[in-house]
């Protein structure tokens, strides 16, 4: 990733003040922060760190208090509501923690329900649902409700979900947060195979250390400030983790 | 999203939830019932208001009547002339050349008695235009209409034969004969005097038909031929010498003058097209100085009454509507606060603000639309019940044949279809938009 690649998300002069009763609590004070095109990204920070909060602005789903955030060169602090839906619709794709899946809803449902919103006829979403169903592993499963599945197993259905509509940006908040670490190793693993076949840029939010092995940017925050941007070789990560990965698990 | 798979999200979220779904469409079944069964007594009253007018006579026909006429008499020498009025053949022809006017029929009434054996009978005779009687359509329960050509041939009111007594009986009405007017000699004196011992020889009715039953206008009368009854008359009171001054002033009874104008008749009858034109002709003949009655004046005033009920049933009827609207209202909330966290969800993996406010829009409409469907089947159950409750306890013989209450047509079933699904969608609105405004971030706030 040391080619120079063109920035997706442009964030300037970021503060976020939550007002609780009378009191000012500062969750972000003063971020700025280029990610680039095709970047896993990875915000490292302990709870209380304001991680989520930049998440959630870069989502569009809380409005900064100060400061811009732009993607693909549009402001998205500044999109009414309406737009806002839109954008995502076309743009982003969400991983959450607790998978959010509907329950009444099978496997492939749910990883169809993005395309049910783009108004995708149903024969060529079912095969378009499958076909990433097959990538999170878990093709023979597409009937299976999520109340049927393991944590790990409705994560990758998430997965499956976030990708379905080829958005170009992927947020995923704690993903591995509810698994252990070996499932946490492999949702990672997912992730990354699938962010970079087709050069889809994943910001990831999370706590674990391990996590952020995967990413080719770590953003350290503490307190509302960053502290550090430690940037990788791709072919570092590719050569420590996934490559043994792949020779312990995938071919057994 | 398009709306297939919008509709089949709705449906399976219903259904999801099924419990609440059938108690809320359980509440717009018995709302939608409520008004229907309501406005459908309103309908059987107006249709049974419709019955019994036809029992009186055709809402087709105005009568008219000349009652001017006494303030000019004939041989009034100031008879100014010009306006005034009067029933005879040439304003059958004016009346009938007006716009809906299918024919003009005029009758002269004479008061006459008839004989058969030792009982006599008072009876009104009513002199005719035969041909045009023919195309009043009067009912007849046995026989044929009367002809010119035969030998005084008459049409009998169904009544006319149960008003025979014997005068010389202490009780003369108290035990009614039975007389067969076909077969017994009826005689006819065309003369309402009363003859001490003998009384003239009279004329021998040939009667062809007898009125139907269920028609009380003509009940009483006999209809002959105006020129047969007119000669028949005038050799009576030549014979007899009498002239009782029956028959008015100057019909059949006098021979007028060429270019004098009588009343040839007394009434006349004049039969629309259509019972919407009724009005319209019955004005015409109004302005042209007569009194004209039609039943469409009863017909108004019965119909402002029935709306009025109606009004006040189907209010009942949309109290109960109102509470199953609010009980929409109450499950769409409740159903939004269930799902705040999908709703969330949806949103984030991109759902637009509209398809949020379709979806709930839908499934209260749905709940509405469900809960219609099941009501109308359920108010014909009730009309069904009632009408054979009803017609059981009063029995369906009789002239007025069975009795209808309630009256659900095809409108007012697909109007309270249209009408429960309506209100769903009101009730569903305010939860629809709260939907939409639900915050996205609540979605992935994990607990």
């Amino acid at each position: 990733m040391s080619n120079p690649k063109e920035v997706i998300i442009e964030i300037k002069d970021l503060r976020k003040v939550y007002k609780i009763g009378t009191e000012k609590v500062v969750a972000l004070n003063k971020i700025d922060l280029n990610i680039h095109k095709g970047e896993i990204c990875c915000v490292l920070g302990t709870s209380g760190s304001g991680k989520s909060t930049l998440l959630n602005m870069m989502a569009g789903l809380e409005k900064p208090s100060r400061g811009t955030i732009q993607i693909k060169g549009e402001a998205i602090e500044k999109m009414s509501e309406k737009r806002l839906a839109k954008f995502r619709q076309k743009n982003i794709g969400f991983i959450f923690q607790s998978y959010n899946l509907m329950t009444a809803l099978t496997a492939l449902e749910n990883v169809a329900m993005p395309l049910i919103f783009r108004g995708t006829p149903r024969i060529l979403r079912e095969k378009i649902a499958l076909k990433h169903l097959e990538m999170v592993g878990l093709k023979d499963r597409y009937k299976h409700r999520p109340t049927q599945m393991s944590g790990g197993q409705q994560q990758r259905v998430g997965i499956a979900r976030a990708f379905v509509g080829a958005p170009e940006i992927i947020f995923a908040d704690e993903p591995t947060g509810n698994l252990d670490t070996k499932t946490s190793i492999e949702i990672m693993h997912i992730m990354w195979k699938m962010a970079r076949e087709k050069e889809q840029t994943i910001v990831i939010v999370t706590h674990d250390p391990e996590v952020a092995l995967y990413a080719d940017k770590v953003i350290h925050i503490r307190d509302g400030d960053i502290q550090s941007i430690e940037n990788r070789e791709e072919d570092d990560v590719m050569e420590k983790y996934i490559k043994p990965y792949e020779e312990t698990y995938v071919k057994i | 999203m398009n709306s297939i798979d919008l509709a089949l999200m709705g449906i399976k979220n219903l259904l999801r939830r099924k419990a609440r779904t059938i108690l809320t469409v359980l509440g717009v079944v018995i709302g939608t019932a409520a008004i229907v069964v309501m406005v459908s007594l309103g309908l059987g009253m107006n249709k049974a208001f419709e019955q019994q007018l036809e029992e009186y006579g055709s809402l087709t026909m105005i009568d008219i009547y000349n009652y001017r006429m006494y303030e000019a008499m004939p041989g009034d020498s100031s008879g100014t002339g010009t306006d005034q009025v009067y029933l005879d053949d040439e304003t059958i022809s004016m009346i009938e050349s007006m716009d809906h006017v299918d024919f003009a029929i005029g009758f002269k009434r004479f008061d006459s008695k008839i004989y058969a054996g030792k009982y006599e009978n008072y009876s009104n005779v009513k002199a005719v235009d035969l041909s045009k009687l023919a195309l009043m359509n009067i009912k007849l329960s046995q026989g044929v209409m009367p002809s010119v050509e035969g030998q005084y041939e008459a049409l009998f009111g169904f009544q006319v034969a149960q008003n025979f007594y014997d005068p010389q009986s202490r009780n003369p009405y108290g035990n009614p004969p039975q007389i067969n007017i076909f077969e017994d000699k009826i005689e006819l004196l065309p003369s309402s005097q009363y003859y001490e011992g003998r009384r003239p020889r009279g004329y021998i009715l040939n009667p062809t038909g007898v009125t139907s039953e269920t028609d009380w206008t003509y009940a009483w009368d006999i209809f002959m031929d105006y020129e047969t009854f007119e000669k028949l008359k005038a050799d009576f009171d030549r014979k007899n010498k009498t002239d009782d001054g029956n028959g008015g002033n100057g019909g059949a009874g006098r021979k007028p003058k060429s270019n004098e104008k009588v009343n040839k008749y007394d009434e006349m009858k004049v039969s629309v097209d259509n019972v919407k034109n009724v009005q319209e002709v019955q004005d015409q003949i109004k302005a042209m100085g007569f009194e004209a009655y039609s039943l469409t004046d009863a017909l108004e005033n019965m119909k402002k009454t029935s709306a009025m009920i109606q009004a006040i049933l189907g209010g009942i009827g949309a109290v109960s509507l109102f509470i199953a609207a609010i009980g929409i209202t109450n499950t769409m909330v409740m159903s939004i606060y269930e799902r705040t966290k999908e709703i969330g969800v949806m949103k984030v993996i991109g759902a637009q603000l509209k398809d949020i406010k379709r979806l709930f829009l839908f499934e209260a409409a749905m709940l509405g639309f469900f809960g219609g469907i099941l009501g109308i089947a359920f108010s014909y159950g009730v009309s069904f019940i009632i009408n054979s409750v009803i017609s059981g306890m009063s029995g369906d013989t009789g002239y007025y044949g069975p009795q209808i209450l309630s009256y659900i047509p095809a409108w007012l079933a697909l109007l309270g279809l249209g009408f429960s699904t309506i209100i769903g969608l009101i009730a569903g609105y305010y939860p629809a938009v709260r939907a939409t405004k639900l915050s996205a971030l609540e979605a992935i706030r994990t607990e």
